[in-house]
């Protein structure tokens, strides 16, 4: 292989990793402070895609404008479904097991509607309108502007997540609420502000990687269920509630399969996803990063 | 603004005269279970301003399921929770940790992958910065062993230095009324009697004390009221000395022992 399609392949892996990244992020935080199993993320990152898809037609202007508000409308819907459904389910079922098979359940009935709805509005087929295609040359090696934004944007959310967690009073308090919920109610963590709070930034996660889809790929109203199997294989990979962890599988899963496609078909790759969980999970049953 | 402000419990020592810290728990006829099925059938128990008082009874007495209705953990059925002779507003546990109460709950529930420090800044997670960095210096001074190792996880801590954590955590919160369940539970002897010593440090600045305990002659050395729980109601209550020769009390001990 030469080198230039050797960074070719990188860059287009770690374009794919970072969505991933931001996909899991959110699936990772609903799922482990609430038990939400939601199915339905990938719908969100599909409604956010269309969303800056169809603003972009209409107005002609560039796609980041209308990433940060399809993000906040996107957080606000989330609070509203938390609030109509999600907290509901919690005072209902009887323990974790119960949340998650509820919630699972609701989840495919929000699927059904999220995508129904966008093949009403913008119709089954393909659409798109790619953004900043133009090529970028370093020296030999040449990269599609709009990926290298997209690279840029994904790793940047990632990092200011991971920051805040780290370093925020409020990001140690969700982390708090992962590791030990009595002991966050105990110190007076309000979780009944909280939760509905990371159920939104889940969906607004899921939106920015939508919008920035949109100037690169065509869309379609199923195009967000792949993304919810690779989010939830790479929180497994990365370890229930572990943010740094699911970064990096984030990454892993994204350069296995974008190798693993060009060496064999594009049609290998759940098989290629697949693979890396089963191989992961064999080396290490507990997560790539569990003590 | 300082002024304003209920005066600290902490830093230490705080001992002979001053202002009134502690709060005064009163507890009356509280009735409270799980899904439907009742655990407490009427607890009355006063915890005076300043003074220990301590909670024995075997298990499944009812004991812990009393500390998190306390606590706000679950609902109480029925039945009053007065502090200072207010009754409480609010009713979760954020209000709690506000009215100046803290609970060290059995099993400590400590935030394993996070530091000493990041466990201890959580604990004052309602207070202010300033407040948050006061309250660590006095921790750190109530238990050395935790000012040595602010960088270690706290899960990879000994059983013993996790529960001056616990405790340590509960403090940041800077309670006038802490609620301990169980803390000498599991922990090497010289570590029980440390900890002992330590939470009659933490009495002698004022806060006042209420604390479950299995290991019932050595609370009731430290303590100055003992309540004897039976299967959901007060058996027995007296001043801790009186208990410490009582029958019943040996007859629970004893059947505990036996039992376990």
């Amino acid at each position: 292989m030469n080198f230039y399609l050797f960074i070719d392949l990188v860059v287009a892996g770690l374009v794919t990793g970072g969505i991933y990244a931001v996909v899991a992020l959110g699936l990772n935080l609903q799922y482990g402070l609430m038990r939400i199993m939601n199915i339905a993320h990938g719908e969100f990152l599909m409604l956010g895609a269309y969303f800056t898809y169809a603003l972009v037609k209409v107005t002609g202007a560039s796609p980041l404008w209308f990433i940060p508000p399809m993000m906040v409308a996107l957080f606000l819907l989330g609070l509203l479904l938390h609030r109509l459904i999600f907290r509901l389910l919690a005072a209902t079922s009887p323990n974790a097991e119960a949340m998650e098979a509820r919630s699972l359940i609701v989840g495919f009935g929000l699927m059904f509607i999220a995508q129904n709805v966008a093949q009403l509005i913008w119709g089954g087929g393909m659409s798109g309108q790619p953004y900043l295609d133009a090529p970028v040359t370093f020296g030999e090696v040449t990269v599609a502007a709009n990926r290298l934004l997209v690279l840029v944007v994904v790793a940047a959310a990632s990092l200011a997540l991971v920051l805040v967690l780290k370093k925020t009073l409020l990001g140690k308090a969700v982390r708090g609420m992962l590791q030990a919920p009595l002991g966050a109610m105990l110190v007076g963590i309000d979780t009944r502000t909280l939760h509905p709070a990371c159920f939104g930034l889940g969906l607004a996660l899921a939106g920015l990687a939508g919008g920035l889809l949109s100037m690169v790929y065509e869309l379609t109203p199923a195009m967000g269920e792949p993304y919810t199997i690779s989010a939830l294989i790479v929180i497994t990979l990365g370890g229930l509630g572990n943010i740094p962890g699911a970064i990096a599988g984030a990454i892993l899963l994204g350069l296995a399969e974008t190798f693993g496609m060009y060496f064999t078909s594009p049609s290998m790759k759940i098989l290629i996803s697949y693979g890396v969980l089963v191989g992961v999970l064999l080396l290490r049953p507990k997560g790539l990063f569990a003590r | 603004m300082r002024a304003a402000q209920p005066p600290l419990p902490l830093p230490l020592p705080r001992e002979g005269g001053g202002e009134k810290v502690g709060l005064e728990l009163d507890v009356g006829d509280l009735r409270a279970g799980y899904g439907g099925l009742p655990v407490l059938h009427g607890i009355s128990l006063i915890a005076p301003a300043g003074r220990i008082t301590v909670l024995v009874g075997a298990n499944g007495a009812g004991k812990t399921t009393l500390l998190k209705t306390l606590a706000g953990v679950m609902p109480p059925v029925s039945g009053s929770v007065r502090v200072d002779g207010e009754a409480l507003s609010g009713d979760t546990p954020a209000d709690r940790v506000r009215r100046g109460m803290a609970l060290v709950p059995e099993g400590r529930h400590l935030f394993p992958d996070m530091s000493v420090r990041e466990n201890l800044e959580l604990g004052g997670y309602l207070a202010t910065r300033a407040q948050r960095e006061e309250m660590l210096d006095s921790v750190v001074g109530i238990f050395p062993r935790l000012g040595e190792r602010l960088t270690q996880m706290a899960g990879t801590m000994s059983g013993g230095e996790q529960q001056m954590l616990a405790i340590g955590r509960a403090l940041m919160s800077r309670p006038r009324l802490l609620l301990l369940d169980e803390p000498s539970l599991g922990l090497a002897p010289k570590m029980v009697d440390e900890m002992f010593a330590a939470l009659r440090r933490i009495n002698k600045a004022g806060t006042t004390l209420l604390l479950v305990e299995q290991n019932v002659f050595q609370a009731l050395a430290v303590a100055d009221f003992a309540y004897v729980l039976g299967h959901g109601e007060m058996i027995a209550e007296g001043a801790a000395w009186e208990l410490r020769g009582n029958a019943l009390i040996k007859r629970v001990y004893l059947g505990e022992a036996i039992a376990g």
